[in-house]
């Protein structure tokens, strides 16, 4: 029997990204996986088509749902509008929760549509923090914040990045999304050690992993969500799950989408490297909780 | 080196703005200009890809050189403040008729731009409770003179010149050329006027609920089946007048049946029959229209 991790949560097990090209099939085929992350961008607005597929999908299997426009480190006013749909869109899919980046997206009404990196300090902490306790007072809900991989730095860091998201969460009371693939992409870029960094993170934070594929240039490395995973963060992941035991791990593939049945492969390869991790994962009611039911 | 003191709204006004300093370090061996590079091309990429998604069979017949040069255009003149591309393609019709109306093969790709992202927009519109003649004769006259209606969001009007359907089937089931059967639809000459409907397919799988062949809001969706219903010139002004309107109560539908001197009860038949009119609000404030913040 899979493990929660907190009371309607996602089972201690592999899960997987779903996107909308395999959406038909995973409800014919019903496949058997665990759990499955939606994109929540891809199922807005309320009542369209997606949206109902989404509902559809979890009807049938636990998900969790994962947004990029929250727009959390941002100091252009919280989307509320935006803030709502995911609102009903949790509710819609009892999704065992929300995840966004520890990012902003845009500046002045000026939108990127990508998750921009920031600088660790201090003000930044102190600036999330305060808007992450504001979107979960909204949703009613703890969200999970996620690390981001990075081509930019701030020269004049007062802290490293796992410092900065450990202070984050302990003062916002919000759990983290731990991106091993992000860790492995900064490593490349700014000469940063990963595992130095993730061994830091206590494991009550950390309430679900994602791992991925990037890709090298001549100048360093790019998280394209498109390639295969690197032996490296295979490593780290199996690192950090014998540290800290078995969560709900999953590979992301947004670019390059291959063939439902080669990522149900490699869903099966995740399972099999979290099924060899023989460490006990925590009981339900010990570590950190969130103050917000789940 | 020594601390750079720097704001948090500076450091993301000038990320956003594409302006280098001191104050950053580019990752491995790259530069600071190739970093702001690789964002803004972040950026047009998110949004180009967007339009391909929304305008495949555009796409297609423009050609990728030209159809790339029109999305280079429309990213880099057209402004946009939403996080979502859902709704980015929505400017590219008008975009297409206002800045390149000296090009006379324009006016199918302007048609097409339009009718493909109808399609698109009905993907994004919610489903509402249809509206039936028994429900609307089981009320009082008062009632039915104040029962607010509106167009069921999945259909969009459109006209044209070409028969936009045959090309988008064409293109869906990727039949051999698409220009051969282009020039075929100019030189027969079609001028038609059509309903576009988007409804969900069901595959029959388990709690789904049909009654009276009627696929419920509720139905688990498989896909997506596009209808296109050929209308004679009058019935396509009332529904271009229709969509206009976000809600209209029934003296409205007969007022405009009286200006386009369509015979009403016939009209209101054929609405109901085919369930094209859904309800707002209904006595007793039952079946209310979804809110979900969307600018129909």
């Amino acid at each position: 029997m899979a493990d929660t991790c907190f009371a309607s949560g996602l089972p201690k097990a592999a899960g997987l990204g779903l996107r909308m090209p395999h959406i038909p099939a995973v409800l014919q085929q019903r496949p058997e996986v665990a759990w499955f992350e939606l994109l929540a961008d891809n199922h807005l607005p309320q009542g369209s088509f997606a949206y109902r597929q989404a509902c559809a999908v979890a009807e049938v299997y636990p998900v969790c749902l994962h947004s990029v426009n929250m727009n959390l480190a941002g100091v252009d006013a919280l989307d509320f509008a935006y803030l709502q749909q995911l609102k009903w869109l949790q509710f819609d899919t009892s999704a065992a929760w929300i995840s966004d980046h520890a990012c902003f997206t845009c500046y002045g009404g000026a939108h990127s549509h990508d998750l921009l990196p920031l600088p660790f300090t201090e003000e930044a902490v102190a600036h999330l923090a305060q808007r992450i306790t504001q979107v979960q007072d909204f949703l009613g809900r703890s969200i999970l914040l996620e690390n981001v991989s990075s081509s930019l730095q701030y020269q004049g860091n007062e802290m490293t990045e796992s410092d900065f998201l450990i202070e984050v969460a302990n003062r916002s009371n919000c759990r983290l999304l731990v991106d091993i693939n992000n860790y492995r992409v900064n490593e490349i870029n700014f000469a940063v050690d990963a595992w130095a960094e993730l061994e830091k993170i206590p494991g009550a934070l950390i309430a679900q992993i994602h791992i991925a594929g990037f890709e090298k240039t001549e100048w360093g490395a790019v998280d394209t969500h498109g390639a295969p995973v690197s032996e490296e963060v295979w490593q780290l992941l199996a690192k950090l799950l014998q540290r800290h035991g078995t969560m709900p791990s999953m590979l992301e593939r947004d670019n390059d989408l291959p063939k439902l049945a080669v990522l149900l492969q490699e869903y099966e390869q995740l399972s099999h490297c979290l099924a060899n991790n023989t460490k006990l994962s925590p009981q339900a009611g010990e570590g950190r909780h969130g103050i917000y039911p789940a | 080196m020594a601390s750079i003191p720097l704001k948090l709204k500076d450091w993301q006004r000038k990320i956003i703005e594409s302006r280098p300093g001191p104050e950053f370090r580019p990752a491995g061996s790259a530069s600071l200009e190739q970093v702001f590079a690789l964002y803004q091309n972040n950026r047009n990429g998110s949004r180009r890809r967007a339009l391909v998604l929304s305008f495949p069979l555009l796409a297609k017949l423009m050609g990728r050189g030209r159809f790339e040069a029109l999305c280079q255009a429309y990213i880099d003149e057209q402004p946009y403040h939403s996080g979502s591309l859902n709704y980015y393609g929505r400017g590219l019709e008008k975009y297409l008729s206002s800045e390149f109306l000296d090009q006379p093969d324009l006016g199918l790709f302007q048609l097409l731009a339009k009718f493909e992202w109808c399609l698109q927009e009905l993907l994004l519109k919610p489903a509402n409770i249809i509206v039936t003649m028994a429900q609307l004769q089981a009320m009082t006259e008062a009632q039915q003179q104040s029962f607010q209606l509106c167009f069921m969001p999945n259909y969009v009007a459109l006209r044209s010149y070409w028969s936009l359907d045959a090309l988008w089937l064409w293109h869906q089931q990727n039949l051999g050329s698409i220009q051969t059967l282009a020039a075929k639809n100019e030189a027969a000459g079609y001028n038609v006027a059509w309903l576009v409907q988007a409804e969900l397919t069901d595959g029959g799988l388990p709690n789904s609920q049909m009654s009276d062949g009627v696929p419920s809001h509720n139905a688990m969706p498989t896909g997506v089946h596009i209808a296109v219903h050929y209308l004679n010139g009058l019935e396509s002004e009332l529904f271009e007048q229709l969509q206009k309107k976000t809600m209209f109560t029934l003296p409205d539908l007969w007022r405009l049946c009286e200006t386009l001197k369509l015979d009403f009860p016939t009209t209101l038949q054929k609405l109901m029959k085919r369930q094209w009119l859904t309800c707002i609000s209904a006595p007793g404030g039952a079946n209310t229209l979804i809110e979900t913040g969307y600018d129909r």
